[in-house]
C-alpha cells in the first residue's frame, strides 16, 4: 500500500478524534463527572492559584503541602485576587489548573487517549510518507483532488492536497511534535477543568496545520492559515477565566493576549490576501505548481510587489518585526501550546509559506522581494535576541528566542539559492524549541512559578529535564554536534558567502546573544553559583524559590527524552552530510548549488567561537557569579539600555499610543462625520418636511366655503385650459 | 321666439348669484337657499335646451327631446329632499350650538 495515496488520512485521523471527543467522550464527561469535578474543586481549589501560572503541583506532595505552599507564597497577590480565586474555587468553577495531579476523570483520560492514538497513527503515516519520498526523491505524485468547492464561469475553485518533499518533511514535524505534545499534556494538564476541551483544541490546531501544509493552492492554504489562527486564539485564551496578573508582572493575561494574537496576525493577513489576489488576477490560478510557471510571464515588478505582500502574511504569522508583539503575549496559553503552536509549528507557517513559494521568490519576482525577507528576518533575529537578554519570565525568554530563530529562518531563505537552508533550521528548531518549551513547562509544573529569579539549582531536583534542556540549549546556541549548529551555521556562512554582509553581521551577533541569553536562562533555572560542574548543575543551595521541586511524571519527561534524542541524532547525522542530503532531498533529488564556499570553514570556526564566547560570558555572570551584569545594569550607560530592553523597546506602549491616535482619531472623525453630516441630512430632510407642512397647512382652513371656492375656481381653470386647448378661445 | 342664448345667459347669471351666495353667506339657511338657486339655474339651462331641441331644425338626436325636462323634474325632487335633510341638520346644529353662523361652526378648522 502506497502511503502517499493515503496522505488524506493524516489530517482525517485527528479530525476523527476531534469529532469523537466532541460528540461522545466530552458530553459523557460532563454528564458523569459533574459531581466529581465539584469534589475535586473542593479538595484542590483552596489556594488562590496565581493567575497565568499553571501547575501548582500536589503530585506526590499531597493536598496539605500544596496548601502550605500556597500559604508561604504571598507572591504579589492582592487580597482581592485571592478572594476572587477562592470564590471561583468554591462554586466549583475554580478547580483551575493542576493542584491535584491524579484527578483527571476517566472520560477525560479517554479523550486524551483517543487524541494521542490518532496523532500516533498520523505521525506513523507521516513518517511512512517521508520514507517513501526519501526512497524515490524525484517522485511527483499528482495532487489529491478532494472536491470542487465552486465554479464560476471557467474558473474552478477546488480543494486539493499536494504532497512533495517539502510537505513530507513538514508532515513529520507537525505530527511528530503534535504527538509528543499530546502525550506531554496528559501530565501537564492533569486535573484541569478544561482537560477534554484542551485536547479538542489541540486536535483542531493539528488538523488546521496539516491542511495548511498539505494545501495545493492558495485557497486551501488560506483556510488552514486562518484555522490555525483561530486555534491559536482559542488555546492562548484557554485559561480565560483566570484572574488578571498583578500589575508589573511579566506574565501575560490570557483574554487580551488571545485577542492581540488574533488581531495582530490579521493585520499581516490583510497584505497576504491582497498578494494572493494580485497573483490570481495576473495568472488566473491559485495552484502553487501552476503559479511557478505562470508567474514567469507576468511583469516582474507586479510579482515582486505581490510576493512582498504575501510575505506580510508570513510576518504576521511568524511574528517578525514589526508584528512580533503578539508572540510574547501568546505565552499566556498553557506551556504545551506554546511548544506546539508558538514555537514548533504554527509560527513556522510563515517560513513554510515562503519556502513553498520559493521558486516564485527566486525566479519570477525581483531580487528585492527576497532581500526584504532577508533583512526583516535578520533584523528581527537581532532585535528579539536583545529583548530576550533582559526578560525574567522563563517563557518570555523562550518566546523572544523563537522570534529570533524565526528571523534566522527567513534570513536563511533569503541568502541561499535553495529553500533548504531555511527549512532545515525550521526542522531542527521545531524539535529543540519544542524541547525547550516542554522543559520549561516541566519546570513550571515543578516550582509553580514562571519567574526565573525564583528558580535556580533545579538540576538536582529534576535531572532528566535539566539534561534534555541543556542539550536543547547547546543546540540553539549553535554548538556542535547538536542539530542547531548544522542548521544555523549555513545561514550565517551563506550570508557572508553571498556578500550579504549586513545580514552576516546581524546573524553572527545574534548568535552571540543567543548563546548568552540561553545560558543565562539555563543557569538561572538549573544551575547557579557554587553548583556542581562549575555551576552548571545546581542543587538545593542554589534554589531561590519555595516548596519542594520534583521531577515530572513519565508522560512529561518521555517527550523530552524523545525530542532530545532527535536533537542529538540530527546533530550526529550532520557529520554524515545531512545538510547536503537535506538540500538535495528538498530539490527533488537534483543536486543544488548548496555546497558551502571555501570561506565557510573559517566562518564556521568564527560562528562556533562566537557561540562559545557567549556561553562563557553568560557563565561568568550566572555560573561563576561575577557581578559585572549588576554593575553594568546599574551604570549610567547600561541602565537606560537595560530599561529599554526590559520594556521591549516600549513597542507595546508605542502601538497603544499609535492606536489611540490613528484608530481613535479616525473613529472620532467618522463619529463627527456621522453626527453632523449624515445625521444632518436625515434631520434636515425631516425638518424641511416639517417646515413646508407648517406653511401649507394654512390652506386647509376647515371652512367649507373656501373649499367650495377652490373647487369652483379649479373647475374654471380646467375649463379655461380645455377651451384654449380645443381652440374655442384664442 | 326668444333664442336659446338668452336662457343660457339667464341660467349662468342665476348660477353665479347662487354661487356667490353659497360662498359668501355666513348664515346656513342663506347658503341653503343659494344652493337651491344654483340648482334652479341648472334647471333653467336644462329646460332651455330641451325646448330648443323640440325645434326640428336643431337636429336633436332621437330620444333626447324630453331628457332635459325629466332631468329638471329629478333635480326638483332631489332639491326638495336635500332641503329637508339640510334644514334638519341646521335645526340640529342650532339646538346644540345656538347659532347657525357657519363661521362659528369651526370643528374642522386647524
Amino acid at each position: 500500500m502506497d502511503p502517499v495515496k493515503l496522505v488524506w488520512l493524516i489530517p482525517a485521523l485527528p479530525l476523527a478524534a476531534l469529532v469523537i471527543i466532541f460528540c461522545v467522550t466530552r458530553p459523557l464527561e460532563t454528564l458523569l463527572g459533574g459531581s466529581h469535578a465539584h469534589a475535586a474543586a473542593a479538595v484542590g481549589g483552596h489556594g488562590g492559584h496565581e493567575p497565568g501560572e499553571p501547575a501548582e503541583t500536589a503530585h506526590g506532595a499531597g493536598a496539605q503541602s500544596a496548601h502550605a505552599q500556597s500559604q508561604e507564597r504571598p507572591v504579589e497577590q492582592t487580597p482581592d485576587q485571592i478572594q476572587a480565586s477562592q470564590e471561583q474555587a468554591e462554586d466549583g468553577h475554580g478547580a483551575g489548573h493542576g493542584g491535584h495531579g491524579g484527578s483527571t476523570s476517566g472520560m477525560g483520560l479517554l479523550s486524551s487517549v483517543i487524541g494521542i492514538v490518532a496523532m500516533g497513527l498520523a505521525a506513523a503515516l507521516s513518517i511512512a510518507v517521508l520514507i517513501q519520498f526519501i526512497r524515490d526523491q524525484g517522485m511527483t505524485p499528482p495532487d489529491t483532488h478532494l472536491y470542487n468547492w465552486f465554479t464560476i464561469g471557467g474558473l474552478k475553485y477546488s480543494i486539493d492536497f499536494h504532497v512533495d518533499n517539502l510537505t513530507a518533511i513538514m508532515l513529520v514535524v507537525v505530527t511528530g511534535v503534535s504527538f509528543l505534545v499530546h502525550l506531554y499534556s496528559v501530565g501537564y494538564m492533569a486535573g484541569d477543568q478544561g482537560y477534554a476541551r484542551f485536547f479538542m483544541e489541540l486536535l483542531l490546531f493539528t488538523v488546521s496545520m496539516l491542511i495548511l501544509v498539505l494545501a495545493a493552492n492558495f485557497l486551501v492554504l488560506f483556510i488552514g492559515w486562518e484555522l490555525v489562527g483561530l486555534s491559536s486564539y482559542l488555546l492562548i485564551g484557554f485559561w480565560f477565566y483566570h484572574a488578571p496578573p498583578p500589575a508589573g508582572s511579566e506574565v501575560p493575561y490570557p483574554p487580551p493576549a488571545s485577542l492581540k494574537a488574533f488581531v495582530t496576525t490579521r493585520l499581516g493577513d490583510f497584505g497576504f490576501l491582497i498578494g494572493i489576489l494580485i497573483l490570481w488576477v495576473n495568472t488566473q490560478t491559485f495552484n502553487f505548481v501552476a503559479l511557478n510557471t505562470a508567474t514567469k510571464h507576468v511583469n516582474q515588478a507586479t510579482i515582486t510587489a505581490a510576493m512582498i505582500l504575501v510575505f506580510c502574511g508570513a510576518v504576521g504569522k511568524s511574528a517578525q518585526f514589526p508584528l512580533h508583539v503578539w508572540l510574547p503575549d501568546a505565552m499566556a496559553g498553557p506551556t504545551p501550546v506554546s511548544a506546539l503552536i508558538h514555537a514548533a509549528t504554527m509560527v513556522a507557517a510563515g517560513v513554510y509559506l515562503v519556502a513553498r513559494l520559493f521558486p516564485i521568490y527566486a525566479a519570477a519576482a525581483g531580487p528585492q522581494s527576497l532581500a526584504v525577507v532577508g533583512y526583516v528576518g535578520a533584523f528581527t533575529a537581532l532585535f528579539a535576541a536583545t529583548i530576550a537578554l533582559t526578560q525574567n519570565d522563563i517563557k518570555g525568554v523562550l518566546a523572544y528566542s523563537t522570534i529570533s530563530q524565526l528571523g534566522y529562518m527567513f534570513a536563511g531563505l533569503s541568502v541561499a539559492d535553495t529553500n533548504a537552508v531555511g527549512i532545515f533550521h525550521l526542522f531542527t528548531h521545531a524539535f529543540f524549541k519544542a524541547l525547550l518549551f516542554l522543559g520549561s513547562g516541566s519546570v513550571i509544573h515543578a516550582v509553580a512559578n514562571q519567574d526565573m529569579r525564583k528558580m535556580g539549582g533545579l538540576a538536582k531536583f529534576m535531572p532528566i529535564t535539566a539534561l534534555t534542556f541543556l542539550i536543547a540549549t547547546l543546540s540553539i546556541s549553535g554548538v556542535p554536534p547538536f542539530s542547531g549548529f548544522w542548521s544555523k551555521d549555513p545561514i550565517i556562512g551563506l550570508a557572508y558567502d553571498h556578500h550579504n554582509y549586513w545580514i552576516y553581521g546581524m546573524t553572527l551577533f545574534t548568535a552571540f546573544l543567543t548563546a548568552f541569553y540561553m545560558f543565562r536562562l539555563y543557569l538561572m533555572t538549573f544551575g547557579g553559583r557554587g553548583g556542581a560542574y562549575l555551576g552548571f548543575w545546581g542543587g538545593r543551595r542554589q534554589y531561590r524559590g519555595d516548596g519542594h521541586p520534583h521531577e515530572s511524571p513519565w508522560v512529561m519527561w518521555l517527550p523530552l527524552v524523545v525530542l532530545a534524542t532527535v536533537t542529538v541524532v540530527i546533530g550526529l547525522a550532520g557529520f554524515a552530510g545531512l545538510n547536503e542530503g537535506f538540500a538535495k532531498f528538498l530539490n527533488g533529488g537534483a543536486s543544488v548549488a548548496y555546497h558551502p564556499g571555501p570561506a565557510l570553514d573559517t566562518l564556521t570556526v568564527i560562528g562556533v567561537a562566537v557561540a562559545i564566547f557567549g556561553i562563557v560570558v553568560a557563565w561568568t555572570a550566572y555560573g561563576l557569579g561575577a557581578g559585572w551584569v549588576r554593575a553594568l545594569v546599574a551604570s549610567p550607560i547600561g541602565k537606560p539600555i537595560y530599561t529599554l530592553l526590559y520594556h521591549r523597546y516600549y513597542l507595546d506602549e508605542l502601538y497603544t499610543f499609535l492606536i489611540r491616535i490613528v484608530i481613535f482619531g479616525l473613529s472620532n472623525g467618522a463619529a463627527l462625520f456621522d453626527r453632523y453630516v449624515i445625521d444632518g441630512i436625515v434631520n434636515g430632510s425631516a425638518r424641511s418636511v416639517l417646515g413646508i407642512g407648517k406653511i401649507t397647512r394654512r390652506t386647509q382652513t376647515g371652512v367649507l366655503q373656501n373649499y367650495g371656492a377652490a373647487i369652483f375656481g379649479g373647475a374654471m381653470i380646467i375649463l379655461l385650459v380645455f377651451f384654449v386647448a380645443v381652440g374655442a378661445i384664442h | 321666439m326668444i333664442s336659446l342664448q338668452y336662457f343660457l345667459v339667464l341660467g349662468a347669471v342665476v348660477f353665479c348669484i347662487g354661487l356667490f351666495g353659497a360662498l359668501s353667506k355666513r348664515n346656513a339657511v342663506s347658503i341653503l337657499m343659494s344652493i337651491e338657486i344654483m340648482l334652479n339655474a341648472v334647471n333653467i339651462t336644462l329646460v332651455a335646451y330641451a325646448s330648443a331641441f323640440l325645434n326640428p331644425a336643431n337636429h336633436a338626436p332621437t330620444g333626447t327631446r324630453l331628457t332635459g325636462q325629466i332631468f329638471a323634474i329629478f333635480i326638483i325632487t332631489v332639491a326638495a329632499a336635500e332641503a329637508a335633510v339640510a334644514l334638519a341638520m341646521i335645526i340640529a346644529i342650532y339646538r346644540r350650538r345656538h347659532t347657525i353662523d357657519v363661521g362659528e361652526i369651526n370643528l374642522m378648522r386647524w
